[in-house]
């Protein structure tokens, strides 16, 4: 049972509470993003300092054990980034990741502060502001060490792959872009439409012959990207959820679900964070909202429709 | 087990509801179990656990970054635990300067290396240098200097006050310290100078008992003896500015601090610092690792606490 003061503190921090559904990073430098390993088991928020070609981009670890700040490391406020709580990004903890990695954008920092990161090991810490840091690191004996090392363990499980990759390593996992899946624009010739077409097909039969993956659900819940799938649908009446629910079903959904039962967008998304539960397997069909503002309809992303249940 | 989804859609719907007190409290139980009441006295496990919940969990948004990159339910509840630790450390944190500002205040009164104006606000300084206010473009150095360079003492986990420095190495930080300032400082400049140091140190140590961290191997006379014999053959080879050049050295202080300081360019500090080196070499080489740590341990102590 609560008590009752520490009730009143709760309703008071509710009411502050910035609304939760975060879009897709748009995969810009200061972009404060949720970074995922490839195993999904680490999670972790990361700074883009950089976009490389080939769906790259460097990134600086990020955490919220400020007090464990170094000479070269920059405390972030939420008033600077929007996130809620206070981080502090560490310029010597980086690395590549695939831009598929990157699942949710959480703030975002000035170019000014970005750069600043950027320049740290150039410049020997002086490009960040002093009054943002800690004190330098001392010899071995400095206990921040023992916390620096378990940061380089995250920081691996994330880099890992995109690092041999940029090698010449094969990977393992080639995820597709969900850009890969939008029809041309609507002002796109009849010719266009149908390579872009036949495009489409190739593509999901390499999905279907399990060359590449499809990229996560979480993807869907981009709302100018899921309007632009469903416009596959009434331009040739080609029906991709079948294709994507082929997929993305076991994965998605955590929860016990019985057959007819509407699954809202945010229990996706809770289930698809919980790697811990097991996976049932169900056949889903995606439910979406449409609304119209003058010639445009959009199409939202709201539950998926369980169609049938393990 | 209560599920990661669960908590979630709790979190949602309540922001604060049942499960997430339920796991708070048994984070906290189980944080505070086997730690010495000290660490949380004079409250309660209770007051510790609305504290942390209300501080920590509410007011500092720890629940958003929790929810953010926690795995699985039990990586939220090591998440959850690493901020408790930090909670009961900046706890400490405020009694640990209480008890090292009347100690430091003490020395600073009755030794004949500091000197003090009585207030308020009391100022003191090295009683060889000057009484004015310090200039804050020191202030970093000098807590540098304090934090990498003076070795602190990890106490028996059921000792009541920790002394985190013994006598002699607390007097030897002030003087480090007082030296670098070139100045007085007041009693709120020397309690955040601790509340700076302490704060990474303690958060850290709260990891684990402290009695884990204690020293297994004590030097033996035979060892002191090595160590006293080599300082002994190193401190006439270093005249003042080969003295600050080490200190800042061993105590990691940037280059342009001390080039601006020397008056120097950052390539003529590097040189300075390769000479001691070089100076320091021919005393070191052939000694054990952890001999060779001890003598420059001591030889910064030895040439930062001298009137």
């Amino acid at each position: 049972m609560i008590p009752e003061p520490l009730q009143t503190k709760i309703a008071s921090a509710k009411a502050r509470r910035a609304p939760s559904n975060r879009p897709l990073p748009a995969f810009e430098t200061g972009e404060l993003a949720v970074a995922k390993s490839p195993d999904g088991d680490v999670r972790r928020i990361i700074l883009i300092t950089k976009i490389e070609n080939a769906g790259v981009c460097r990134v600086r670890l990020a955490t919220n054990e400020i007090e464990m700040a170094t000479d070269f490391d920059l405390r972030v406020e939420p008033a600077d980034s929007g996130f809620p709580a206070r981080l502090l990004v560490q310029p010597e903890l980086f690395g590549p990741v695939f831009k598929s990695q990157l699942v949710e954008l959480v703030g975002s920092v000035a170019d000014e502060l970005t750069n600043a990161v950027a320049e740290a090991l150039r410049t020997d810490a002086d490009s960040i502001p002093q009054d943002r840091t800690g004190l330098p690191l001392g010899g071995s004996v400095d206990l921040r060490r023992d916390f620096k090392e378990d940061e380089i363990d995250d920081l691996e499980a994330l880099v890992r792959e995109c690092r041999a990759w940029l090698m010449g390593a094969p990977s393992d996992r080639r995820i597709l872009d969900p850009k890969a899946f939008l029809p041309p624009p609507a002002t796109a010739s009849q010719d266009e439409m149908f390579d872009a077409y036949l495009d489409l097909l190739d593509t999901l039969k390499s999905v279907d012959s399990g060359e590449v993956e499809l990229p996560d659900l979480e993807s869907l819940f981009d709302t100018e990207a899921f309007t632009q799938i469903r416009r596959w649908q009434e331009l040739f009446n080609f029906n991709f959820w079948d294709w994507w629910s082929l997929h993305c079903t076991r994965a998605d959904i955590a929860r016990a679900s019985s057959a007819g039962e509407e699954v809202p967008v945010d229990e996706l998304r809770l289930a698809a964070l919980d790697r811990g539960n097991p996976e049932p397997s169900v056949t889903v069909d995606f439910v979406s909202r449409r609304s119209f503002a003058g010639e445009t309809v959009t199409h939202e992303f709201t539950a998926i429709r369980v169609l049938e249940a393990a | 087990m209560t599920s990661l989804v669960e908590l979630r859609v709790e979190y949602e719907r309540e922001h604060f509801g049942a499960l997430l007190y339920d796991l708070s409290s048994r984070v906290v139980t189980n944080g505070l179990r086997g730690k010495p009441p000290s660490i949380y006295q004079p409250t309660g496990p209770e007051d510790v656990l609305h504290g942390f919940i209300e501080t920590v969990l509410l007011g500092q948004n720890q629940l958003e970054y929790f929810f953010t990159v926690a795995t699985d339910v039990q990586h939220f509840e090591r998440l959850c635990y690493r901020q408790l630790r930090r909670y009961l450390a900046s706890t400490r944190v405020q009694t640990d300067v209480d008890r090292l500002m009347k100690r430091s205040v003490k020395i600073l009164r009755d030794d004949d290396r500091f000197e003090s104006i009585d207030g308020p606000p009391d100022r003191f300084f090295m009683s060889s240098g000057s009484s004015l206010p310090f200039a804050p473009g020191r202030w970093r150095a000098a807590a540098t200097l304090a934090l990498n360079g003076v070795p602190r003492i990890f106490s028996e986990p059921k000792q009541r006050s920790p002394k985190i420095y013994t006598d002699d190495n607390l007097g030897i930080l002030l003087s480090i310290v007082l030296r670098e300032l070139e100045g007085s400082v007041s009693r709120s400049d020397l309690a955040k100078l601790f509340e700076e140091i302490l704060t990474p140190w303690l958060t850290t140590v709260l990891e684990e008992d402290e009695a884990a961290r204690l020293p297994s191997h004590k030097p033996t006379g035979e060892e002191d003896a090595i160590v006293s014999e080599a300082l002994e053959a190193i401190l006439p080879l270093l005249d003042e500015e080969a003295a600050f050049v080490f200190r800042h050295w061993y105590a990691k202080t940037k280059d342009d601090y001390v080039a601006d300081r020397l008056g120097v360019s950052r390539t003529t500090v590097i040189n300075r610092r390769n000479a001691v080196g070089s100076a320091l070499q021919p005393h070191l080489e052939g000694l054990p690792v952890h001999l060779q740590e001890a003598t420059l341990r001591s030889l910064f102590l030895a040439t930062g606490g001298s009137p």
